[in-house]
Order: structure tokens, then C-alpha cells, then sequence
């Protein structure tokens, strides 16, 4: 009986917001295709998560895509957090280009979290 | 450990008429209901018109786990003078083994859980649903999270494509 029924896309959209808010933002947004529910619903969630380990070594260009098209697409809703891991082990991925940081803080998030690596520090 | 046999009582009702007795320390753990019995003090039977028997007695179960379990480790605090690291270390990791099991159930649940948990403002259980929900997501492709969680899809081919065409850079693969 219930074992068919879709539950999770009859939630309230602040619960589903709250549920991606717990993945790395490439998987949040990718949700976007499951139903037209899910259309925008990533576009609202207040933590972006960035990783480079989600794409290849060489292809941190991918990522630095990815994370432009987050900032230039998300909604208008308030954002709490960005973090930004720019490790993948503990091999450090060029550093982010120049303007991003500027993008983020326009946005004004109560966190923006960036890993830097030791030789800087 | 002597329960004092003075401890209020408070009686829960769930939407199909149900009631459920719990101490008033365990119904605390709904911040819902905490603040009712702070705004009204001789409040005693509570009904919760958004939460099924099924669910409102796992939500109580998950509150009086968690209630033991602060309960004993005061206690042990108590009678030591101070808590010891590693029994207390050994205490956390066995709630969260209790968590890992209580969260053994199907996604139709998990889903009337979060509401709950959400309702009753239960931070600790939305916090568990929510994360439980999050990883059931993680590492899957959409197909797959459709099939976990019997979803629809309603978007047409052409539709699914002109997001995808839309949103390229969402889709990059990394291979």
C-alpha cells in the first residue's frame, strides 16, 4: 500500500530544502531532473558545499564552472554557508579564480569557509 | 535507578484518537510541547492532530531512549564525582547504534517521521531523519533515487533535455 506512494516529494519545501542542504551541492542540484517537484527546489538551499574531489585532477576548470553556475542560477533566498574544499586528499587544486571570492560575499553568507593550503599559512 | 513516583504525568493523543502516557520529562523533548506545558502548567492532555499512533509512538520511543540514556549518564556523573571519558565515550557510541537501528525503516516512514520530528520540534530526531533522507540520496543517479523513493517522473524527454541543455554545467561528468 504504502510501498509505492511518493512521501518524500509531498513534503513541505522547507523540509526538502533542509535534506539537501546535507548533500554537496552537485548532487543538490542535480536533483533537479527527478520530477517537475524538484524543478527548483535546489535553488533555495542555504549551504553550497563546493568539493574539487567531485570531478578529475586535471579538470578543476569543471568545477570552477560548476560553482559559477550555482552562484549566477540559485534563487533569491537567503544563503547561510558557502564551503569551498579545494583538497582532493590532501593534494591541494590550484586556487579559486579571481573574482570568486568577490561573487560569494556579494551574496552575503554568514560563512564562507575556504581551504588554504600550507604553504600560504 | 528510582523513578519519583510524583512525576507528572502527560497524556498524548494522536490524530486517530490514540493515547499516548508519558512522563512529562520525555514529553520536553518535543520543543512543541514544552513550550505548551511552559505556557500553561496544568496542561495534561495534549492532543497532536498531525501525527499518526504509529508515529507519534516511535517519536516516543525515540524521546525515552534519549531521556535513559541523559538520565544514566547523570547519574554516573553523579556517583563518580566526574564522568569517566571512556564510559562515557562508550555510552554515546551506543545510542548512536541505537539511532543507526531505530532508523532500519521504510522510506514511507522515514518521511512521516521527518514531519513529525518537525512538528514536535524534536532536534535531535529531525536531525537523524534528515541526515538518514540525505544519505539514501547521496551517491545515486537520479534513476536511482526515483526507484528509492517510488518518485514520478513527470518531465517529458524534451523537457529533461532542455534542462539538461539549460544547466550543462550541473551535468559535467567527471570521467
Amino acid at each position: 500500500m504504502n510501498e509505492t506512494i511518493d512521501r518524500l516529494s509531498s513534503l513541505p519545501d522547507d523540509i526538502l530544502i533542509h535534506i539537501l542542504s546535507f548533500l554537496r551541492t552537485r548532487e543538490a542540484v542535480q536533483t533537479c531532473i527527478l520530477s517537475k517537484r524538484w524543478r527548483n527546489t535546489w535553488a533555495s538551499v542555504p549551504v553550497l558545499n563546493f568539493h574539487v574531489s567531485d570531478y578529475n585532477e586535471n579538470e578543476s576548470w569543471k568545477f570552477d564552472q560548476f560553482v559559477n553556475g550555482v552562484l549566477e542560477n540559485r534563487g533569491p533566498a537567503l544563503l547561510d554557508t558557502i564551503i569551498s574544499s579545494r583538497y582532493v586528499g590532501d593534494r591541494y587544486i590550484d586556487p579559486p579564480p579571481i573574482g570568486w571570492l568577490h561573487r560569494a560575499t556579494l551574496l552575503m553568507p554568514r560563512v564562507i569557509s575556504v581551504d588554504i593550503p600550507d604553504c600560504y599559512g | 535507578m528510582a523513578r519519583s513516583s510524583t512525576e507528572n504525568m502527560i497524556t498524548l493523543m494522536s490524530s486517530d484518537g490514540e493515547e499516548f502516557m508519558v512522563t512529562e520529562k520525555v514529553a520536553r523533548e518535543c520543543t512543541t510541547i514544552r513550550n505548551m506545558l511552559e505556557d500553561d502548567c496544568v496542561i495534561t492532555n495534549i492532543p497532536l492532530p498531525n501525527v499518526t499512533s504509529d508515529i507519534l509512538s516511535m517519536v516516543i520511543e525515540y524521546c525515552m531512549e534519549h531521556v535513559a540514556a541523559a538520565e544514566k549518564a547523570a547519574a554516573e556523573t553523579a556517583e563518580k564525582g566526574s564522568s569517566s571519558a571512556p564510559a562515557a565515550a562508550k555510552a554515546n557510541k551506543d545510542l548512536e547504534e541505537w539511532d543507526k537501528a531505530f532508523m532500519n525503516v521504510d522510506v514511507y516512514t522515514l518521511c512521516d517521521l521527518i514531519l513529525a520530528a518537525n512538528y514536535l520540534n524534536v532536534s535531535g530526531l529531525l536531525d537523524l531523519t534528515i541526515q538518514t533522507a540525505a544519505n539514501l540520496i547521496k551517491g545515486k543517479s537520479p534513476e536511482q533515487i526515483r526507484k528509492t523513493f517510488h518518485i514520478q517522473n513527470d518531465l517529458s524527454l524534451e523537457e529533461e533535455e532542455k534542462i539538461r541543455s539549460q544547466t550543462p554545467w550541473a551535468f559535467e561528468k567527471s570521467e
